[in-house]
């Protein structure tokens, strides 16, 4: 029983933290139909600005601040100086974020250099959930990854401004004629997806380390789960618990190298089974 | 109508900010540091080959330091055979295609008369048909899975067999415990790191009760952790590699398997990972390998000494993967001397059975260019104190392959 209670846990905050990469991976990609290579930088340039607020020794909750603004304001620059010009294109897309990726990259190793940077968990030790103990900080973070999915559902399906992004997101064009200004509304999705992003870095930084190229060990699981989720921000959810499971489980009883092949074969399979037409988004 | 997007100006920007960032990161570094200017005519080149910018740099960067800092030496000491000596670096950005482009510099545009490359081993064998063609000695000073033997191929470091042979029957009787689980990256350094303990934990009474191997780049080790959990083992023998260390360190520690629980033996973590893991989870971490800066040896202190005076405080630690490039530069230089000529096959018959006093102790090249050296068994205790639990010498590498 104590395994099987374990198991859960296990599963539900690697799903957490993988939900949270997806979500604002999939709010760029399914909202404004950008696939953003540099996803993963702007979770390093998160971690990095926890790591250095931490450093001056403010308390975890401005490093997560500092976390969230650092990866914005690079995202929303990025957005006015790269992306901005690519919308019309996905593949143009793919190239200009893989350069903004490799700039970031090489930027942060030439100012700030290559070794990793420690960061310290803000929950350290374990607490006993049904008869078994579990680190803190991994229950913090399921609980965070529940907040913002609620956040972002709600903003997106009960507020005006949500409204309008998918009004942008169904017909950018249409939406103009309705009086939407879809230009800066692309730019405030596209920098909230970076601060998401931001965010997921501050979040797993305690987990491993904090490094220029730590982004890439990130981003294959998270687009899987936003190929397997489809057009669809919620389903974000199940798509990220489906993968851990089958992640966590086939490592457990066969095997790390098959269970990521496993998931890669899931992702094939959701793609061929519904032949899914894009365009219309549902949240 | 359409607008045709101005996508063109930014993106050929980006992408051209890229292709630059791109080959500063790669680019070659001349000259590193030696003391003859570049293109002196009667200097005598050697080539050093490291990762000054990839995910290696934290074994290059030393790796450079402990090369420069050997030349200086030699040459303070009036040079090999009267010709002054010349370093000249070449970085490979941790990728063998890059290695073999350094090597092929090196060689033919240098003409270095001895090629020294402390790289991952897919880059030290991309550069080995050029090292061939040349026909100069080829010296891989730094931590190897062994393996592979060749004539002009000279592995200078410790390999797993001989960091595990004699510190794992000690750390079970040290512990008082024999179950072990064993755990590592999925590649070839790893695999045959594990292979050789499992025989070595066998052989000393021991079981094994676990084995696992993860992708490089997890980073997520819970399932891994709960297996290591749910089996019985009493130690730990982790070959886990790079950021994966730190990553799978932290989450076993914060799961209640740290070291504080589950006691680890390790070949691969050295000085440097454990100064980034935090001297709570290195704390009853053992260590076996040849080389550590706080060695209390006569040779050590005064290469310690000189290396501070030359880099300063702040400089890197000097760890198993690169002490070697030191030593293996200087015996090299001692063979030279002995032979009286540069060329492979003499230095060859100089340098093996030659011994060298090296900080790191006795290092003795044998017939098939593995050397026979000290290994250390160092136990990481309270508040990042190390504790020299004890020194085995000349510890023989295995027999895996020959020079025929």
């Amino acid at each position: 029983m104590d395994v099987v209670i374990n198991e859960v846990l296990s599963i539900l905050s690697s799903a957490a933290i993988a939900s949270v990469i997806a979500l604002g991976l999939g709010i760029t990609f399914r909202l404004m139909g950008i696939i953003n290579l540099a996803h993963g930088e702007f979770m390093m340039i998160g971690a990095y600005a926890a790591v250095y607020a931490g450093a001056i020794g403010l308390p975890w909750p401005l490093g997560l601040l500092a976390g969230v603004l650092a990866a914005a304001v690079v995202g929303a620059l990025a957005e006015v100086l790269i992306v901005r010009w690519l919308y019309s294109s996905p593949e143009l897309s793919i190239l200009g974020t893989y350069g903004l990726s490799i700039v970031l990259i090489q930027g942060v190793q030439v100012t700030l250099g290559k070794g990793y940077l420690y960061s310290s968990n803000p929950f350290p030790g374990a607490i006993e959930v049904f008869g078994v103990a579990y680190p803190i900080y991994r229950l913090v973070l399921i609980g965070a990854a529940a907040v913002l999915f609620l956040i972002i559902l709600l903003l997106l399906n009960a507020t005006p401004l949500g409204t309008k992004i998918r009004a942008v997101a169904a017909d950018g064009k249409l939406a103009e004629t309705l009086g939407i200004r879809s230009s800066r509304l692309n730019l405030v999705v596209f920098t909230a997806s970076a601060a998401l992003a931001g965010l997921a870095g501050v979040l797993v930084g305690p987990l491993g380390n904090v490094r220029p190229d730590m982004g890439a060990d990130y981003i294959f699981t998270a687009f899987v789960i936003v190929i397997i989720a489809g057009n669809s921000i919620v389903r974000l959810i199940p798509a990220a618990i489906l993968v851990s499971t089958v992640q966590n489980l086939m490592t457990f009883w066969i095997d790390p190298m098959v269970a990521k092949i496993a998931v890669l074969v899931i992702a094939l399979l959701v793609l061929q089974g519904l032949r899914r037409t894009p365009g219309e988004v549902t949240v | 109508m359409q607008i045709k997007p101005r996508w063109s100006v930014p993106l050929a920007a980006a992408t051209a900010a890229a292709l630059l960032f791109g080959m500063s990161a790669c680019s070659q570094e001349p000259g590193g540091g030696s003391e003859a200017p570049s293109g002196d005519a009667g200097a005598l080149k050697i080539g050093l080959t490291v990762d000054l910018s990839g995910v290696g740099s934290m074994i290059g960067t030393p790796g450079k330091m402990v090369a420069e800092l050997a030349v200086e030496e030699i040459n303070a000491a009036g040079g090999v055979n009267g010709q002054q000596l010349e370093l000249v670096v070449a970085d490979n950005g941790g990728l063998p295609q890059n290695t073999k482009t350094a090597a092929t510099r090196l060689v033919e545009s240098d003409q270095v008369a001895a090629l020294f490359a402390p790289v991952d081993s897919a880059s030290r064998d991309a550069a080995m048909p050029t090292v061939v063609d040349a026909d100069i000695p080829f010296f891989y000073p730094t931590l190897t899975e062994g393996q592979v033997c060749a004539p002009y191929l000279f592995s200078t470091a410790n390999t797993p067999q001989q960091q595990l042979q004699e510190t794992i029957p000690v750390v079970q009787e040290l512990e008082g415990k024999t179950k072990w689980f064993l755990i590592g990256n999925d590649y070839v350094y790893p695999r045959t790191s594990l292979e050789a303990a499992r025989e070595f934990i066998e052989a000393a009474g021991g079981e094994v009760v676990g084995e696992e191997y993860v992708p490089l780049g997890t980073t997520d080790f819970q399932a891994v952790i709960s297996q290591i959990r749910s089996s019985d083992a009493e130690l730990l023998l982790p070959v886990v590699v790079g950021a994966d260390t730190v990553a799978f360190e932290k989450q076993a520690y914060d799961a209640g398997i740290g070291a504080n629980v589950l006691p680890r033996l390790t070949i691969s973590y050295d000085d440097n990972t454990m100064a980034a893991l935090g001297q709570d989870i290195a704390q009853n971490m053992y260590v076996g390998m040849g080389y550590d800066m706080d060695l209390d040896t006569p040779e050590n202190r005064a290469f310690v000494e000189a290396y501070r005076a030359k880099f300063g405080d702040s400089a890197p630690a000097v760890t198993a993967y690169s002490i070697y490039v030191y030593a293996t530069i200087k015996a090299w230089a001692d063979a030279v001397t002995t032979a009286g000529s540069t060329a492979l096959a003499d230095v060859a018959e100089a340098i093996v059975g030659q011994v060298n006093t090296t900080p790191a102790g006795e290092v003795t090249i044998l017939d098939n260019r593995y050397a026979q050296e000290s290994i250390h068994l160092i136990k990481y205790v309270e508040g990042g104190e190390k504790e020299f639990v004890q020194t085995f010498d000349n510890v023989i590498p295995a027999e895996t392959c020959s020079v025929s």
